[in-house]
């Protein structure tokens, strides 16, 4: 405790103090761009390692190259001895046409290649995205680029996920909004007994919608997108396309929304007991305005948060939840392709997976620091 | 609150303290009542799913009867018999594959958590790695790729479901790390594995546990999962595999709803036992409640007595 920490006669030079704040905010910026840079580089190993690894368990470490020789060699000799000409030639003619055929085929596979190198082509063109021509999927538009087969049903999957999740979200927030404010009523205990129901998958839910509504009700259609045919009428489409995603819908709603609603109730009472919450009370600040700056504001970094995971159970959730619905997206592409056991789909499919999951987990830091002024980033190695 | 600071160091303080949960009694008796399900299987069942028997048309998704009390599937046989025999296999692969998960998973949080440095640096960086792989799109293709026998679901799973009690684990070991009665086991010349076994692992031990019980709804849903999407044993009628059968082989068209209702309803009774006994567990054995650390000061004072806390 020195004297002059009591001394209040100190000049004060405002433009030292200017030149200084520039300084620490130039600071700041080199600060936080390291870091991103930093967690960026770290984010993209990560995902590197991630899809070698699944290169090398979807080719079975090389042992799938193995069985395709196998089916080649076996297409090949069934083609040519389904032609008469080629019966008729003489043995040792047979033979060197046969391999000639088959090393062909080999090299268009790239099987002529030692498996080891081919997987490091792979990884390169699965992180450029270069995905490639599938193997047995065809879009339908006729195109084999494994780029044309996912983006052609993209749409779809957003549509149903990308409307759900927004109910979904929207309900649960004003739901749980609600409950806070209603702490310890009926409608409180309800919910926490009713949020265990979000531990069953939300396919669950739906095959038990189109049980009651569409089986035995008839009232809505058992799946698909729109009806067969599609109606002409672009108003019809519409009208036809959200009757087809009320189940869908329904499903991705009650899968989560207890749990969910439960959690904002928890959320928005912890904060609503904070000390500036009574503050803005004693300031006499109407309800609705202390919800939306002081309650809303601090959750949001949870919000986030939970809605960039909602995303990514999206993609796998996706799979099993279109496929009980026939709903003609890339979850049911997915499960197509495994049952097709065509690679190039399969693996195009993990490879947006890790990029989004990667992609979000840094924006979520980054968002974080920029919302939550709480949080300083690139301080004393974190 | 009395009961909480004694609570993890005597069986019966344990289950005294336990017994308050609510949501962990539910959940405790729903466990046992599919466990007892499953074991006393012969003994419950009235038919036989693995007999022969000969089917009429008429017995294919026949409605619930006198004979058939929750009616009969696909291929004619009893669903109520085929439901108690299901538990069998989900909860065998449930337990197992829970099992695997847990073990690889607390191995490398300890490991990670306790040495520090570059075994924790390379074996988080490997955590992240698999979690970057979406888990079920692997699993479908691993299991696709291999024979679909029961051991190799169980080891799917398993092998992919470490990586959530990898950080639980990791994260309580560092925190016991910076105990105080670990600083002093040092000082008097504790070596590693003293030190792991006598002072880290009985106090990860407790959210080892808690932990295990919520991998096992996990593994018990991802294998249901797995088995609907057919990529399992077809042998081996699952919960999963009854839905599997009767979602493709038309209950829908037949509103055979007792086909469709009855698996999927042991399904939720099984993982809604494991998230409220996992509920209750934690409220009695998470060492995050602040009157943990008494629990100690409490033993070492006077057996047996009730502490204020």
């Amino acid at each position: 405790m020195s004297q002059e920490a009591f001394n209040l006669d100190v000049e004060v030079d405002v433009e030292s103090i200017e030149s200084s704040s520039r300084k620490a905010r130039s600071e700041t910026v080199k600060r936080l761009a390291r870091y991103t840079g930093l967690k960026l580089i770290a984010l993209f190993l990560t995902v590197v390692a991630g899809v070698y690894i699944t290169i090398i368990i979807a080719n079975m470490g090389g042992h799938v190259d193995e069985i395709r020789r196998g089916v080649i060699r076996e297409q090949t000799v069934l083609a040519l001895n389904a032609d008469l000409q080629f019966r008729q030639l003489p043995e040792a003619e047979r033979t060197a046409i046969l391999d000639e055929r088959i090393a062909l085929a080999e090299k268009r596979f790239g099987l002529d290649q030692p498996f080891i190198l081919r997987s490091f082509r792979y990884l390169t063109e699965a992180l450029t995205l270069n995905l490639g021509f599938s193997e047995f999927l065809i879009s339908d538009s006729g195109s084999r680029l494994v780029r044309n087969i996912i983006l052609e049903r993209l749409p779809s999957t957003l549509v149903l996920f990308g409307t759900g999740n927004l109910i979904l979200f929207f309900a649960s927030l004003s739901v749980g909004l609600g409950l806070s404010r209603r702490y310890g009523s009926f409608w409180d205990k309800f919910i926490l007994g009713m949020a265990p129901t979000s531990s069953a998958p939300g396919w669950f839910y739906g095959l038990f919608l189109i049980l009651i509504f569409a089986s035995i009700l008839g009232w809505l259609p058992f799946g698909g997108m729109v009806d067969a045919p599609p109606p002409e009428n672009p108003l019809d489409y519409a009208l036809s396309l959200m009757r087809h995603m009320v189940l869908p819908i329904g499903a991705i709603v009650i899968n989560a929304i207890f749990l969910n609603a439960y959690t904002w109730r928890t959320f928005f009472l912890i904060f609503s007991s904070e000390d500036y919450v009574d503050m803005a009370k004693a300031k006499g600040l109407t309800d609705k305005m202390i919800e939306r700056r002081y309650i809303l504001r601090p959750t949001l970094p949870n919000i986030i948060t939970s809605f960039a995971f909602l995303l990514i159970n999206l993609w796998t959730g996706a799979i099993i939840l279109e496929t009980v619905f026939n709903w003609p997206g890339i979850g049911e592409l997915y499960f197509r392709s495994i049952g097709a056991f065509d690679t190039p789909v399969i693996l195009a499919n993990i490879v947006v997976y890790a990029y989004l999951l990667a992609l979000t987990v840094f924006l979520l830091d980054f968002i974080y620091a920029l919302v939550d002024p709480r949080v300083r980033v690139g301080q004393k190695g974190e | 609150m009395s009961d909480t600071a004694v609570s993890t160091t005597s069986i019966r303080g344990f289950w005294r303290s336990f017994r308050r949960s609510r949501m962990g009694l539910i959940g405790l008796f729903m466990f046992l009542v599919v466990v007892l399900m499953a074991v006393f299987a012969p003994a419950i069942a009235p038919y036989d799913p693995k007999e022969v028997v000969r089917v009429t048309i008429d017995d294919i998704y026949a409605a619930p009867s006198a004979e058939h009390w929750l009616g009969t599937d696909d291929a004619g046989r009893d669903v109520l018999s085929n439901f108690i025999y299901g538990s069998r296999v989900s909860l065998i692969v449930g337990f197992f594959a829970s099992f695997i998960s847990i073990f690889i998973g607390s191995f490398v949080g300890i490991v990670a958590g306790f040495y520090g440095g570059r075994a924790e640096n390379i074996l988080m960086r490997f955590t992240d790695i698999m979690l970057v792989i979406p888990d079920l799109p692997l699993a479908v293709v691993i299991v696709a790729l291999t024979k679909p026998s029961l051991w190799n679901i169980i080891f799917v799973i398993g092998a992919l479901g470490w990586t959530g009690s990898a950080r639980l684990v990791r994260s309580q070991t560092l925190a016991v790390k910076q105990r105080k009665f670990v600083l002093r086991a040092r000082s008097i010349g504790a070596g590693n594995m003293h030190i792991i076994r006598y002072h880290i692992l009985p106090m990860v031990l407790p959210l080892i546990v808690v932990n295990t019980v919520l991998v096992i709804s996990l593994a018990i849903l991802n294998e249901s999962t797995l088995s609907f999407l057919g990529l399992s044993d077809p042998t081996a009628l699952s919960w999963g595999q009854m839905l599997n059968f009767a979602f493709t082989r038309g209950a829908m068209s037949a509103r055979a709803w007792w086909a469709l209702v009855m698996p999927g309803l042991g399904i939720v009774w099984a993982v809604l036992a494991c998230t409220l006994l996992g509920q209750g567990l934690e409220q009695v054995l998470n060492p995050r409640l602040e009157t943990h650390h008494l629990a100690v000061g409490v033993q070492m004072v006077d057996r047996g007595a009730e502490v204020q806390a």
